[in-house]
Parts: structure tokens; sequence; C-alpha cells
């Protein structure tokens, strides 16, 4: 090895190195801002309570009137809620633009979400409860009970052999709208109320959070951030086209449909507790991506954290805009991610 | 260089803005001084008429600005001439209030008149300066309105704001009741009842018949309704029943899943929930939280599946949980005798029925949906002796109930009903919120129409949509059957009915009850 080479893989060493350690400064930045959200998210709430009586429910479970419940059934669940929830679609939205390598590809795309609204709107308006399950729950398992059907036709399609990346996209286009089209035959003949039950329901809320669902979403968002995780190396791989990931011995059929398995059910947990929340799935990535690039050992936790962040500090906005009533989480996190995104998209075609 | 350039373009953007801001502000201010300017003249003469007393001297007024009350010392000379305004010491900010405070006073003096217009960007600091002038010359015993100041009529309305003090009393419970509610679930409740919360303001109407003032007194949470119903009562009640927004906490959005830790922070005894928006459903989801908050729901139906009973119902549950059962019971025969009223008149038998179309909401370009005898304003009609052109039709359609029926208008010209109505639109509600606007009544200018029997005749009515589900919505079906077989009531005075039901019931007078309204024969294009 001559001196030259030498001096210049010890410099694109130190440059690696650099950039990893850039990598890792931003993740933890990013992670202690998210813990500060958390933070707020569990002190802003309707009622006033003050910070000496909410650290005081939290660790010794001791408060005025129902304070101590309000604290930790509520608004503690909640706020962890809406991190699980924007880590799986965010974490959803980076696996699912990877493998389609579709930059407008996120988690909905796969018709997931219009699937379980389907599902909604046969709870709310016709009242059809189709696992039989008691009414309070009725429109949860509905909505799930269409989420994993669409889940598992999009995967049962993605098993033949022709499926290539653009025919899943077009089967999912083809899924939402005929899920769409069976929704809207059910608002026709919906009268008033449930329609605007059914309008309400699309925009999301983090309000029916419990314990238990969280727990659920967690593990399942915990779960599927595991064997992401595990992955990572072929995921990267799978950013090339077929051809050059296959010659790295990645198997690009197998991997599609790992992905489109999780991706589906990360989507219909999130969707079936909390209802839509737009853009997160297609932004966070985007955001991520600028930051790190493709490595997903760094663009998987990332999408997942930007994800939690953006539904986090939308929540703190969906409070605090009008005082006493909390907005639909879905209103919000449009309204935040829609200037973010174009921001992104400007100043992408200046460097194109 | 590219980012520079954006940055200079935005600034010349904001740059221009602010100078026609500018200029429209002085062009504001200059031609009202000359308007002023000319009749400063008759109105000096007027007051000189007028005065006889001594007006001379130096006078203090106040009035609220931008951040904080403005005083002012307004110098008056023997005839009320105002000689000069001095703006005392003030809060308001710098740069956009010392426009206002330097040139306001002056063109008071110079005009001699209140009506100036204001400075744009400074529109609250302009009115406080005028608004204390005023209040200056009232306390110089001098009227105001004769130098042309107009009381602002902006909404003054200012809701209380909660205060942990005046949370009603908990009286110790004595019993323990269990009542089965509309769904035929048993609640048990403990009682005396010392505060409840409601699903949706309106159904606040239910309970001023049982429990009066105490109906807001201990009112401690509720949802909104479709009217800003929260505002609206207060508006209203306040005035007439005290403060009670200080003990009050909103717990919903109108149609949105509750905000339990609302509802836990005001602890009510009983949360009362009506099925309407969907609140059953939204309530059941965190009935495990209120049971172990030790909150029972208890679930109520107005209007129900039959119009005729369904207040009742809610009455009679209603005075068991407040233990008012003999109240309930003498509101509930009262609205019995009217039902019984347009029962006796066996309207349904009539042979040339009264033919109805119903609309909501539509006008000349955008065709509303109708609906048939089965829901909402079809169930008034209906019951009230119409013949809803739309029954043939759709009632047995699986869309019958549903809310998106758009009838061919083909259909109506062919039927050509002797009734038209219209409802919704937002512009009529029977609580004090409303606006009251007169409705425009554009579905006339429809291809045809003004060829139909109804609009030849005048029968074209605009209703309020939330009328059909109150509390006094016996009074619509008889004013309904009123306008359909006027033989029918020739000897009986409707009203005298709405006003018997609020001077026995109510804490106002009927006139709250705003929610019909005839189209006055006018085509307006």
């Amino acid at each position: 090895m001559t001196k030259t080479q030498q001096l210049k893989n010890k410099t694109n060493r130190e440059l690696y190195n650099a950039m990893i350690r850039r990598r890792v400064v931003l993740s933890a930045t990013l992670f202690v801002a998210l813990f500060a959200l958390v933070i707020l998210n569990i002190f802003i709430g309707s009622s006033d309570i003050k910070l000496k009586e909410i650290i005081i429910a939290i660790f010794l479970q001791e408060g005025e009137g129902h304070t101590v419940m309000i604290v930790n059934q509520i608004r503690l669940p909640m706020a962890l809620m809406s991190v699980a929830v924007g880590a799986g679609l965010g974490m959803g939205g980076c696996e699912i633009q990877t493998i389609l390598r579709n930059p407008i590809a996120s988690p909905y795309t796969l018709g997931i979400t219009n699937a379980a609204t389907f599902g909604a709107a046969m709870g709310l308006i016709i009242n059809v409860n189709v696992v039989n399950v008691s009414e309070p729950l009725m429109i949860t398992a509905n909505s799930f009970f269409f989420a994993l059907l669409a889940s598992v036709l999009v995967y049962a399609f993605s098993l033949r052999a022709e499926a290539g990346k653009n025919g899943i996209i077009l089967f999912g286009v083809a899924l939402n709208f005929l899920f769409n089209a069976a929704t809207m035959i059910l608002q026709y003949i919906a009268d008033d109320e449930d329609l605007k039950s059914m309008v309400f329901w699309n925009m999301g809320s983090l309000l029916k959070t419990t314990w238990t669902k969280f727990l659920i979403v967690f593990s399942v968002v915990l779960i599927c951030f595991i064997i992401f995780y595990l992955n990572s190396w072929k995921l990267t791989a799978m950013t090339l086209d077929d051809t050059k990931a296959r010659s790295l011995g990645v198997d690009t059929q197998r991997v599609r449909q790992m992905v489109i398995l999780l991706t589906s059910l990360l989507t219909s947990f999130s969707v079936c507790f909390i209802g839509a929340i737009g853009f997160v799935g297609i932004i966070a990535p985007h955001i991520a991506r600028q930051f790190v690039g493709e490595d997903q050992r760094f663009f998987l936790p990332l999408s997942a954290m930007l994800g939690a962040f953006v539904v986090s500090a939308s929540f703190v906005v969906s409070k605090i805009v009008i005082p006493g009533v909390i907005l639909p989480i879905g209103l919000v996190t449009a309204m935040i991610g829609v200037p973010v995104f174009l921001l992104i998209i400007f100043r992408k075609m200046r460097t194109l | 260089m590219k980012r520079d350039g954006v940055k200079r373009y935005i600034a010349l953007i904001i740059a221009l803005y602010m100078i026609m801001m500018l200029f429209t502000s002085c062009a504001n201010l200059s031609t009202n001084k000359q308007a002023v300017n000319n009749t400063e003249n008759s109105e000096a003469d007027d007051l000189q008429e007028l005065s006889t007393t001594d007006y001379s001297g130096t006078y203090d007024g106040s009035a609220e600005g931008y951040h904080d009350n403005l005083n002012v010392s307004v110098e008056l000379d023997e005839r009320g001439k105002i000689l000069s305004i001095v703006v005392e010491d003030h809060d308001e900010t710098k740069e956009f209030a010392t426009i206002a405070i330097e040139r306001i006073p002056n063109i008071i003096v110079e005009s001699q008149s209140l009506g100036v217009d204001v400075v744009a960007g400074a529109t609250k600091t302009c009115d406080g300066i005028i608004d204390a002038v005023a209040n200056a010359l009232i306390n110089a015993k001098l009227d105001p309105a004769a130098l042309g100041y107009v009381a602002k009529e902006i909404d003054k309305w200012k809701t209380a704001e909660f205060d942990e003090s005046t949370m009603p009393k908990k009286v110790p419970t004595t019993d323990t009741i269990v009542i089965t509610d509309v769904k035929g679930r048993e609640v048990s409740i403990d009682v005396p009842i010392s505060t409840y919360a409601l699903s949706t303001m309106d159904v606040i109407d239910y309970i001023i018949p049982l429990i009066g003032e105490d109906a807001f007194h201990k009112l401690v949470a509720s949802g909104n309704d479709g009217g800003n119903g929260i505002l609206g009562y207060d508006k209203l009640y306040t005035p007439v029943v005290g403060t009670y927004m200080t003990h009050f906490g909103q717990i919903s959005e109108h149609n949105a899943p509750f905000d339990l830790e609302m509802i836990l922070a005001r602890d009510p005894d009983v949360l009362i929930v009506n099925s309407a928006m969907q609140a059953h459903k939204y309530a059941l989801e965190i009935e495990p939280q209120l049971t172990e908050a030790g909150i029972p729901i208890v679930l109520i139906d107005v209007p129900g599946k039959k119009l005729e009973t369904s207040a009742q119902d809610a009455l009679k549950l209603l005075g068991e949980v407040f233990q008012v059962e003999e109240r309930a019971a003498e509101v509930s025969a009262f609205i019995d005798e009217q039902y019984a009223l347009i029962d006796s008149m066996n309207l349904d038998d009539k042979t040339d029925k009264a033919t109805v179309y119903y609309e909501k909401s539509g006008t000349a370009e955008v065709f509303g949906s109708t609906t048939t005898s089965l829901s909402g304003w079809g169930t008034l009609i209906d019951y009230a002796g119409g013949e809803n052109v739309a029954d043939p039709i759709l009632i047995d359609a699986a869309s019958g109930k549903g809310s998106s029926n758009t009838l061919d208008p083909e259909i109506v010209l062919q039927v050509d009903p002797e009734f038209v109505f219209m409802s919704g639109g937002g512009w009529m509600d029977n609580h004090a919120n409303a606006t009251h606007k007169e409705p425009s009544y554009d579905i006339v200018n429809r291809t045809g129409w003004n060829e139909l029997k109804a609009i030849k005749d005048g029968n074209l009515y605009n209703l309020s949509q939330a009328m059909n589900r109150s509390i006094y919505s016996f009074f619509a079906v008889i004013k309904l059957a009123s306008w359909f077989y006027p033989e029918e009531f020739e000897n009986i005075n409707t009203d005298d009915i709405i006003d018997e039901f609020f001077d026995r019931f109510m804490l106002t007078d009927s006139s709250i009850c705003v929610w019909g309204h005839k189209w006055d024969g006018v085509t307006k294009k």
C-alpha cells in the first residue's frame, strides 16, 4: 500500500466517522426534543392542573379529586399514543417508500385507511357489527377487520410472481377507490348526524386512547421496528433497482412481501384506534432522508422519530388552538405537514 | 443569490402592503374630516340652543383601549364645545397607537364630532379614545350622540372565566335510586344531585322546565350543539339567572367524542347524554373510566322514535334523576294536551290533504336534500297532516331515512305542492345566539318554480333546523297544522299556546323561540 493510498483511506475513514457522529448527534437531539414534547403533552390539558400536582400524581399516585386519574389514565396514555402512532406511520412510510421506490407512497397508498374508514362507516351508519363485539368496541373492531382484510388482499397480491412495485401501487389505488366508493354509498343513505360522525372519525382523534390501546399499538410498533432494523442492510440495498439488489444477494420479492405485511399491520392498528392521521407517513421519511440519506440504520429510526415528533407537536397545537377544546389531530397534522412538505419539495427542486 | 431574491421580493410585498395601509388610513381621516367640518357649524348652533347650563371645565373619561383602559381629560367651554383633549399615560403599543393618539384628539377638536373614522391598524385605540371622550361628555352631562357618537355595537359579551371557588357545593347524598334509561340500562345514582353535565347544550331546555334556574346553577359541564349553543345560552341566560359560566366546562365540540379529562375535572354527579350527534356511542366508549370515577351516565333520546311522546319520555327520566317527578308530569301533561288537540282534528283522515315539499337549505343553483315522513322535519309535517310529496318515491327506498335524498325537481313541478318548506342554512335558530337574518328564498328563481301553486299562493316558509328536535316541537306541529288547515284553527289562538308554555315552564318569554319565517312574495334575483 502506497503512502497516498493510506492517507486517502484514513481521510475516508475520518470522513465516514464524522458523518456517522453527525447522524448520531442529530438522532440524539431529536430524541431529546421528542421527550420534551411528551412532557409538554402531559402538562397541557383542558383542566388546570399545576406542575407540582402532576408530578405528585405520576410518581406518588396521589392528588385531589380526579387529578390522579386525569394525569395517569388520560394525559399519559394520550401523550405516549401520539408518539407510538407517529412512529408507526413514519416507519411505515419510510419502508413503503423504500420498497416501492416511490416518493409519494405512504402507508395509505396500499388502501388500508380507506378500508378502515369503510369498516367504521358500516358501524356508524348501518350499525353492522362485523366481528360481534360489544357496541362501544364495534367501530374500532369493524375498522380493524376491514383494514386487516385490505392488508391480506395486498399481501396476497404481492405474493404473485408478476407483482412488481408498480403493480402493488396500482392494486393499492384500486383498493382505495373500491372502499371509497363503498363508503360513499353508505354516506348516501346516512342521516345527518351519522354523516357528521363519519367526517369526524376520518379526522382522527387521540381522545379515545386507553392504556390497553396504547400497549397494543406500542408492541406492534416495537416488534416491527426490531424486524425492520434487523433487515436494515437488505432494505438499504432495496433502494437500488431490483436487479442490483438481487445481485447483492437480496431476495427482493421476499423483502417486499415482508414490508407490505408489517406496514399493513402498523397502519391497521394506528388507524383503527386513532382514525386517519394524514400526511405523517409521507413527510416523516422525506425529512429524514434530507438529514441522513437512505442508510436504513439511521433512516428508519429517524423517520420513526420524526413521525412521532410531528404527531406529538400537532397534538400540542391541537390542544392550545382553542382552549378547552381538543381539535381532531388529523386536521392539525395536515395543516402543519403540508407547508413543511412544500418547503422540502422546493428545496429539492433547486438542488435538481 | 436566489434566496436573496426571494427575501427582497417578500420585503417588497410587505412594504407595498404597508404603504397601502397608510394611504387608506390617511384617506379615511381626510374625507371624514371634510364631512364633519360641513356639519360643524350647525351642530355648534344646536348645542348653543339646547344648553342653558354652563359646561366649562375639564372632565375625565375612560374607556377600554387595546391593552388597558385609556384615560382622557376633555376641556369644555361654557357651551359645551370641546376645547382640548389630552390622552393620559397609556399602555398602548407604541408604533401602532402613536398616530392614533396624536391625531384622533385633534380631529375631534377640529370637527367637534365623535363620528371620525379610525386609523387602520390601531382601531381599538381609536375607538378607545372616542369612547373615552364620549364618557367624559357624559360626565359633563352632555349627550355624546349629539356629536355623532355611535356606541359600538360590537359584541362585547365576555364569557366569565372558570373559577374553582364558585363550583356548586356538593350536598351530602341521602339515598341511591336506580333508574332505567332509554336504552334499558339500569343506572344507580346517589341523590340528591348537586351537579350535572350534559352531552349537548340544547338539552338544557328539557331541564329548565323541571328545576328552573337550578338548571344553570347545577350545570358544571356540557358539550356544544350545532348552533354554538354554549355561547348562545350564556348570552341569553346569564342576565336572567346570574353568572354560571364560572363553574362550567366544555366537554365536547359539536358531534365529537367527549373530553374525558374535562368531565373528570368538573366531576358532575351525573352525565346526561342525548342520542343526538352519536353522543350515546361516545359516552359508552368512556363509560369504564367514568364508572371508576363514580360518574353515572343516563341516556335519553330526544327527538326519539315517536314524535308525540319522546319529549315526555325524556322529561319523565329527567324528573326521576332530579327527583321532581311531579313537575315532570305537569310539563308532560301540557305537551300531551297539545298533541291531543292535533289528534282531535283527525287531520290524517282528511281527503284533500295539503301537499308539501320540504328541502334542506336549497337555493336556485343548489338542490338541497329532502326528507320523507320518517325523519327530521318530515315527521312534524306528517303529524300536522301534510302529505309529503317525497313519500311515494322514497319512503320504501333504502335511503328513506337518510338525509342526502335530492328529489328530481321534475317531480316537484309535476305534483305541484301547495306548500314548500325549507330549513337550515344557519340563518335562524330557536335560541338567543341566532342571527335571525331574513332568508333569501332564492329557491323561487328555479326554472318553472314561479308556476308552482305554493309559490303563487305565497306558501313558502323557511324553518329553523333545530326546532324540529327541541322541546317546543309540539308548537311547530300546531303551527304547521294551522297553516295547512286554517279552518280547524278558527277559534284557537296558537300563539297563546307557546306563550303559556313559556310562562309556566321557562325562564324567559316566548320571544326567544324564533323558528319560522314566511316568504313575503317578492322575488329577488
